[in-house]
C-alpha cells in the first residue's frame, strides 16, 4: 500500500489581521504516527491546529485531509474524523462529568435523536480508559483543573475518531496522569492505527513519546522529521535559546534533553 | 452527589406542575380585577366561544362575556406570552454570551426599542395610528441591533465579549438620546417615563397574535438549534471540533433571541429580571440542559409575569408600572438566590 499523507499542507500562510501568525507551512502527515508540535510561545502552534480541525482558513495555501481541502469539509464530517482536546476548556455550565463526555458523540447522533446504548457504552470505555468513572455524576464545574482537563480528553476519546489532535493537554496534570495519559494514546497509535498530533511544550515527553516532532518558530516550521534526528542541541537552541544536551537514557528508555541551569 | 440534572421523572413532574399553575392562575386572575368573575362564568363563557354555542352562558350575567373576552385575556395572555417569550430569550443569551448576567437586553435591543418608542411619542407620530410606537420601537430595537452586530464583528468573527461590550456602548449612546428627548419632551415626558416602564394595560388580540407568533417561530428554532447550544456552551474551540457549526449557529440564535425580545419590549415596554432570573431558576431545577431548560423557562416565565401583572392590576390598590414590579421584586429575589448558591458552592 502506497504511503498516502493524512494531511498535508502547501504553502499555507495565515494572519490575524495585520499580524502574520503562519507563513510557508509545507508539510505532510502520514497516519498511524504520534506527533509532536514543539515551539516558544506564540509562534503559531494552536493557529496550526486550528487550521487542521477546520476552525480557521488558510489566507494562502491549501489544508487537505485525506486528498480533501479542509475548509470544503462540513463540520460533521470533519468532527467524525478529527478530535480535538483544546487548551481553553473552561466550561461556564454545570453539566455533569457524563454529560460532558457524551457531548464527544454529537457529532454521530440525528438532529433529534438521543444518544443510544452504543453512545453510553463508548462514553463508559472512554471514562475508564482516562480514570474518571467515579466522577461521572459530578459537576464539571466543581473539579479541579486537572481533573477539568481529563473530563474533556475523554470526551475526545468518546468521539472514536481516528485521528487526535491535542494544545497542550496535559498542562494541569500531575505527572501520573500525564503518562496515563500519554500511555494511552500512544497505544491507540499501536495498535488501532489512529494518528496523534500533539502541541507540547515539554521536550522530554516529546522524546518520549513522539515518532515525530515538528519544530516551529516565528510562524514557521524549523525542522520536521523523526524525533531523534529533529532533538537535537542546535536545534534547540535556535527555536528555544537554551543550551541542552540530547541522550539516551537507560532508565526511561528513551531520548531525554537536559538543560544548562543558570548560575 | 446526585446529577443536578434530575431524572426525566422529576423533569416531566415540573413541566405539568408548571402548565397546571399557569393555567390555574390564567383563570383566577382573569376573575379578578374591579368585577370579580367565578371561575365557573369564566369557564362557561370560554366554551361558549370556543364552541360558538350562546347555550353556556345561561345565567351568566350580560356583560361579563365582554370583560372576559375583550378586556381581560387579551391583557392576560400577552402577559404570558411575554413571559415565556422574554424568558427563553434569557436562555438563549445567557447560553451564546457565556455569561450566565446575560439577559434579553444585554445588547441594547432595549435601548433601541425605547429610543425609537420615545421618537415616535416625542414627535407625535400617528400617521400609522395606534401601531406607530410599537412600529417605532421594534425598528429602533432592530436597527440597534444591526449596529451592535456590525461593531462586534471582526474579520466575520463575532465574539461574546465583544457582543458584550457594543451592546454597552451603543446602549448608553441611545440612553442620552433617550434623556435629551425626555428633556425636549416638556409634558409629553410623562407620556415616555410610562412607556419606558413597562405596561399590559388594554392590550389587545393583535397584541396577543404578534407575540403568540413571534414566541412560536422564536422557540421553533431555539428547540431545532437546542444540543448545539449546549455544545456552544463549551468554548468555540470545542464546539467546532465537535461538529457544530458553531459562527452560524451563534448568529441565527442571536438574531432570533433578538427579534422576539424586540416583539416583546414593542408591545409591552421594557420589563426586566425575567430573562435573567427564570434561566437562573429554572437552572438550577433542571440542569444546563437547553433541551430541558427552554420548555420549563418558558413556563416559568410566563407564570411569572403573569402573577406579578395580576399583582399589580388586582391587588394592589394602585397600578404599579409592571417594570418597576419585576425590578423590585426580581432584584432582592436575585441577589438571595445568587448568595445561596455562592455559600453553596464554597465561595460564601
Amino acid at each position: 500500500m502506497a504511503d498516502r499523507n493524512l494531511f498535508e499542507l502547501q504553502q499555507v500562510r495565515f494572519a490575524y489581521g495585520e499580524t502574520e501568525v503562519l507563513r510557508g507551512i509545507t508539510v505532510a502527515f502520514p497516519p498511524a504516527r504520534f506527533y509532536g508540535i514543539v515551539g516558544p510561545n506564540g509562534c503559531g502552534k494552536t493557529t496550526l491546529l486550528d487550521l487542521l480541525i477546520g476552525s480557521r482558513r488558510p489566507l494562502e495555501g491549501s489544508v487537505r485531509l485525506d486528498g480533501q481541502e479542509v475548509s470544503g469539509c462540513s463540520r460533521r464530517t470533519l468532527a467524525q474524523r478529527l478530535a480535538l482536546v483544546p487548551q481553553d476548556y473552561g466550561i461556564r455550565f454545570a453539566f455533569t462529568v457524563e454529560e460532558i463526555v457524551l457531548m464527544g458523540r454529537h457529532p454521530y447522533l440525528p438532529r433529534f435523536g438521543s444518544p443510544g446504548a452504543r453512545d453510553f457504552q463508548m462514553v463508559e470505555e472512554a471514562m475508564a480508559e482516562i480514570g474518571i468513572v467515579h466522577l461521572k455524576a459530578r459537576c464539571i464545574n466543581e473539579l479541579s483543573g486537572g481533573e477539568q482537563q481529563r473530563v474533556v480528553v475523554a470526551r475526545a476519546l468518546a468521539q472514536q475518531t481516528p485521528v487526535l489532535l491535542l494544545d497542550e493537554a496535559t498542562s494541569s496534570l500531575d505527572i501520573q496522569y500525564t503518562l496515563e495519559i500519554f500511555q494511552a494514546l500512544r497505544q491507540r497509535v499501536r495498535t488501532r492505527g489512529h494518528t496523534v498530533i500533539a502541541v507540547m511544550h515539554n521536550l522530554n515527553l516529546a522524546a518520549a513519546y513522539c515518532d515525530e516532532v515538528l519544530l516551529m518558530k516565528g510562524g514557521r516550521i524549523v525542522q520536521a522529521g523523526p524525533t531523534a534526528e529533529v532533538l537535537n542541541p542546535a536545534g534547540i537552541r535556535e527555536v528555544f535559546n537554551v543550551e541542552s544536551a540530547v541522550y539516551f537514557d537507560e532508565f526511561s528508555r528513551s531520548l531525554q534533553v537536559s538543560f544548562r541551569y543558570g548560575e | 452527589m446526585s446529577s443536578p440534572s434530575g431524572t426525566y421523572g422529576r423533569y416531566l413532574l415540573l413541566v405539568i406542575l408548571l402548565s397546571a399553575a399557569v393555567a390555574g392562575l390564567l383563570i383566577l386572575s382573569t376573575g379578578l380585577g374591579y368585577v370579580k368573575i367565578g371561575a365557573g362564568d369564566i369557564l362557561r363563557i370560554l366554551a361558549a366561544k370556543l364552541s360558538g354555542d350562546p347555550g353556556y352562558l345561561a345565567g351568566v350575567e350580560e356583560v361579563m362575556p365582554f370583560v372576559v373576552y375583550e378586556v381581560r385575556l387579551p391583557r392576560i395572555l400577552t402577559a404570558v406570552l411575554v413571559g415565556g417569550a422574554l424568558a427563553v430569550c434569557g436562555v438563549i443569551y445567557q447560553g451564546i454570551l457565556l455569561n450566565p448576567l446575560a439577559d434579553p437586553y444585554t445588547l441594547g435591543i432595549s435601548s433601541g426599542a425605547a429610543f425609537g418608542a420615545s421618537l415616535a411619542l416625542i414627535a407625535n407620530l400617528t400617521m400609522l395610528g395606534q401601531v406607530s410606537v410599537p412600529l417605532f420601537a421594534f425598528a429602533g430595537a432592530v436597527a440597534t441591533l444591526l449596529v451592535v452586530l456590525r461593531l462586534s464583528s471582526f474579520n466575520g468573527q463575532v465574539s461574546a465579549n465583544t457582543l458584550i461590550l457594543s451592546g454597552v456602548i451603543v446602549g448608553a449612546i441611545l440612553a442620552a438620546g433617550i434623556s435629551f428627548m425626555k428633556y425636549l419632551a416638556d409634558e409629553q415626558v410623562g407620556v415616555i417615563i410610562f412607556w419606558l416602564m413597562g405596561s399590559f394595560a388594554s392590550r389587545s388580540w393583535s397584541d396577543v397574535v404578534v407575540v403568540g407568533a413571534g414566541l412560536l417561530l422564536g422557540m421553533g428554532v431555539f428547540s431545532y438549534y437546542a444540543r448545539d447550544l449546549n455544545i456552544i456552551s463549551l468554548g468555540s474551540r470545542s464546539s467546532d471540533s465537535l461538529g457544530v457549526e458553531t459562527g452560524r449557529v451563534r448568529m441565527i440564535l442571536l438574531v432570533a433571541a433578538s427579534l422576539v425580545a424586540a416583539v416583546c419590549v414593542s408591545v409591552s415596554g421594557i420589563i426586566g429580571f425575567i430573562g435573567l432570573i427564570v434561566p437562573h431558576l429554572m437552572r438550577f431545577l433542571v440542569g444546563p440542559d437547553n433541551r430541558r431548560l427552554l420548555p420549563v423557562s418558558m413556563l416559568a416565565g410566563a407564570l411569572l409575569l403573569l402573577a406579578a401583572d395580576t399583582f399589580t392590576r388586582a391587588v394592589l390598590p394602585v397600578e404599579v408600572p409592571i417594570g418597576v414590579l419585576t425590578a423590585l421584586i426580581g432584584g432582592p429575589f436575585f441577589c438571595v438566590i445568587f448568595r445561596r448558591r455562592q455559600k453553596g458552592l464554597g465561595h460564601g
